[in-house]
């Protein structure tokens, strides 16, 4: 059967690696240049090739984000760039701009996608945007799926559509919050996420004493739409996070994986979307929702983030970096105690639980306690079958 | 170089008409325009009135278009006299495609303000529309020295907001509402302002209406005293937007007065303007400069020279490096430091493996164990020759 591929961020070489481990079938990522995410690690040259190799002996593809709305001055070096992308066999560039199209379509063989950053709302874009040249569009997070398969059946063109993360309350694309009030260019890297702030309301008539954030959108998920993104021939299912931990990277890929792979079998139940709800809520999130993916999304979009943002069900404790049949090596990014009860994530199956009876440090020296962003060896006593880059969370208490 | 402007009223079209250089009216219909109030009857009853006045309609189109309702808006304007109106303005590029499609003798004018900061999309979009694109409405986020240079080398005419608010946030959600505004007056069109948290005397005018919610800055953009050199490069037009200056439905108002005092003496026009100016980008779009600041300082070393990086240690006791690719010890050369300080690589230091053995070859992706180094912490990049 038909599947949408599954498509995963990528801050760097860790979250590639973890993405594709945890059942990613593609991994979109930025560049030093011409991206949207100018805080994220981004990926040299270097690390971009390594990654193009690691993901093709998996089967997996790489796109590059060059969805940045350039000024001339930031042309510089964009042909050569997108020669070397095409060159170490990239599979696809996202771009938003429309001069950044004409010059990867002049310099490069590079199939293009179109970034949401264009807000692609309709058939006649669609269209537009295909005539230039776009293989793939990545529309707007206001339609819902059902507009998409339409604009893929009238337009004759790919659509991807976002299924998990966070959301632009604005049109992607049309905040310039952070330009005017910030003096940085929200179209190129560098957005201070003012939707996310308070603000304080009033109008002639009244005045609102609290503070609100109402202009922060809920999370978005897609789990109880699988069957529709089936049904209406949505090419990729994308999750955002680019600034996300490999922990979120590995849940959601994890969760939809399964998502897909059960809905293909036909096996997808009440019970599989129960657990699969719950593995999500595991990792921190705004609240979720359908976004518009049924409906346009409504009043209730709003993320009221003052009574506090949800660190998910369970702490992300750190990610194994190396393994063997009687040791765990973790990097840790929260402190771990003895006598804690801890999950390794796998890339399949159940999570295992082991307590931790020993802790050692890196060179072998038993202790009680370990801070955050340090490493240490936990003895596998039970054989389990751990592997490197499998994320590891503290058990619920 | 001419003055364009929105109307609503009979009384701000005879304003228009007595306003010099002024020759073309914006009407706003509610189907189609962010801020429309206009029926689908009235706007026609103004462009038509318009035209008898002398003046030439444009119908503005301005909200994006999700294909629900693109389908629905364009069934009810095949339903309009389009040839009312000299040009239409649209800002979503699929309503400018469905008008090249089904009215390819109308002239079009493309917004372009947001994104589209340069000339090779600006000169993409000309190519893609060019049998009926008639001007690009282009971005305030553009400095004068590059707007100046468009108005040379595009083939179509530009026109550019004079003085206006400036709009921040177009979201199609509905905002306001939520927030326990709905018994205000008029519930499809209710009226704000927000105001950050730590400033809370910035209030940001924020609109809901029925395409979504707009947030605006404080402080209106105002380049109407410094137009000299755009207007000797061939600026066409000037946007001249007071819609939130309007009174009892007129949005037009003292725009004759308004006009005569740019061509005799803008200085003090911007001096008596009712409200805050500025023209954040009009000299220079500074926002380029941050982000050279804003990339890792390490970056352009994650290279072949990069053997490794620290990824923890304890102080006093060892170094804990990750390997990047496989290297032998020999080939060592220095440790970068995130904060850009390279430091050399100390002598002594012994690199062990996982069971605690010396080695000197290392495989990429192996986790190195070293005695303490100072100041090597995370992040910090094993450099090699």
């Amino acid at each position: 059967m038909w599947k949408p591929e599954l498509l995963a961020p990528a801050k760097n070489l860790e979250r590639l690696r973890v993405a594709i481990a945890y059942g990613a079938d593609a991994v979109y990522l930025g560049g030093q240049k011409y991206g949207l995410r100018t805080r994220a690690d981004n990926f040299t040259d270097y690390d971009l090739e390594k990654g193009v190799s690691i993901a093709h002996q998996h089967d997996a593809k790489i796109y590059v984000t060059l969805n940045a709305f350039l000024h001339d001055a930031d042309f510089e070096g964009l042909a050569e760039y997108c020669q070397f992308l095409e060159s170490i066999e990239v599979d696809g560039a996202i771009i938003s701009d429309l001069g950044v199209l004409r010059v990867v379509r002049n310099s490069s063989n590079l199939n293009i996608h179109l970034s949401t950053q264009a807000s692609c709302l309709n058939s006649y874009a669609a269209r537009l945007w295909k005539d230039m040249g776009v293989k793939r569009l990545i529309v707007g997070r206001e339609l819902s799926i059902a507009e998409a398969g339409l604009i893929r059946e009238q337009a004759g063109i790919d659509v991807e559509m976002f299924a998990h993360g966070a959301m632009c309350m604005a049109y992607s694309g049309h905040c310039t919050i952070s330009n005017f009030t910030a003096g940085r260019d929200s179209n190129r890297g560098g957005c201070i996420q003012s939707c996310r702030l308070p603000y304080q309301l009033e109008s002639n008539a009244k005045k609102e004493n609290d503070l609100e954030t109402f202009i922060s959108s809920k999370d978005l998920w897609g789990i109880y739409q699988i069957g529709d993104f089936f049904k209406h021939q949505i090419c990729s299912l994308k999750i955002e996070g680019r600034m996300k931990s490999s922990f979120y990277v590995a849940l959601t890929c994890k969760v939809y994986r399964q998502l897909i792979d059960a809905y293909a079998a036909e096996a997808l139940s009440a019970e599989m979307l129960k657990v699969a709800a719950a593995e999500l809520q595991s990792v921190p999130h705004r609240d979720y929702f359908s976004g518009s993916l049924e409906t346009p999304a409504g009043s209730d979009s709003v993320f009221g983030q003052l009574s506090g943002v949800n660190t998910g069900t369970q702490k992300y404790l750190g990610i194994v970096l190396d393994s063997t049949p009687q040791e765990i090596i973790l990097r840790l990014v929260e402190p771990l105690d003895r006598g804690d009860e801890i999950e390794v994530v796998p890339f399949q199956g159940e999570p295992i639980r082991l307590k931790v009876e020993q802790l050692f440090s890196v060179t072998g020296e038993g202790i009680e306690s370990m801070r955050s962003d340090s490493m240490v060896r936990i003895p596998n006593l039970l054989e389990h079958d751990v592997a490197k880059f499998n994320v590891v969370r503290l058990s619920q208490r | 170089m001419l003055f364009n402007t929105f109307v609503s009223s009979v009384g701000d079209l005879a304003r228009c008409v007595n306003a010099p250089s002024l020759e073309e009216v914006l009407l706003e219909p509610m189907l189609l325009a962010r801020q429309g109030k206009l029926s689908d009857n009235r706007v026609q009853e103004l462009a038509f009135e318009a035209v008898r006045l002398g003046l030439r309609p444009v119908l503005v189109w301005d909200v994006l278009m999700p294909e629900r309702i693109m389908r629905s808006v364009c069934e009810r304007l095949m339903q309009w006299d389009l040839s009312l109106f000299g040009a239409i303005r649209v800002c979503d590029p699929g309503a400018a495609e469905w008008l090249r499609i089904h009215f390819p003798q109308m002239p079009l004018q493309l917004i372009v303000e947001t994104g589209n900061h340069n000339l090779e999309s600006l000169q993409g979009w000309c190519e893609i529309f060019s049998g009926c694109l008639e001007r690009l409405v282009l971005s305030i986020e553009l400095p004068e020295e590059k707007l100046v240079e468009y108005c040379q080398k595009l083939p179509v005419h530009c026109e550019l907001l004079g003085v206006g608010q400036i709009l921040l946030f177009y979201s199609p959600r509905s905002l306001l509402v939520e927030q326990r505004f709905e018994d205000e007056a008029d519930s499809l069109f209710l009226e704000a302002t927000a105001a950050f948290a730590d400033s809370p005397h910035r209030h940001l005018p924020t609109l809901e209406t029925a395409h979504g919610t707009f947030m605006f800055l404080d402080k209106d953009q105002f380049i109407l005293d410094r137009l000299d050199a755009l207007r000797a490069q061939g600026l066409h037009t000037v946007r001249l937007d007071l819609r939130h200056l309007s009174r009892d439905g007129d949005v037009a108002l003292e725009i004759d007065r308004i006009c005569r005092q740019i061509l005799s003496d803008p200085a003090e026009l911007r001096l008596t303007w009712l409200r805050e100016t500025r023209a954040p980008f009009f000299k220079a779009n500074r926002t380029t400069a941050l982000f050279p600041r804003m990339k890792s300082k390490l970056s352009e070393y994650r290279d072949d020279s990069n053997l490794a990086e620290v990824i923890t240690g304890e102080t006093g006791k060892y170094v804990v490096f990750y390997a990047s690719r496989s290297f032998e010890v020999a080939l060592i050369k220095s440790i970068m430091l995130p904060t850009g300080e390279e430091i050399e690589f100390p002598q002594g230091v012994i690199f062990r493996n996982l069971d605690g053995e010396s080695i000197d070859t290392f495989e990429s992706e192996q986790i190195l164990v070293t005695n303490w180094i100072k100041k090597a912490v995370p992040g910090s990049l094993l450099l090699g020759n």
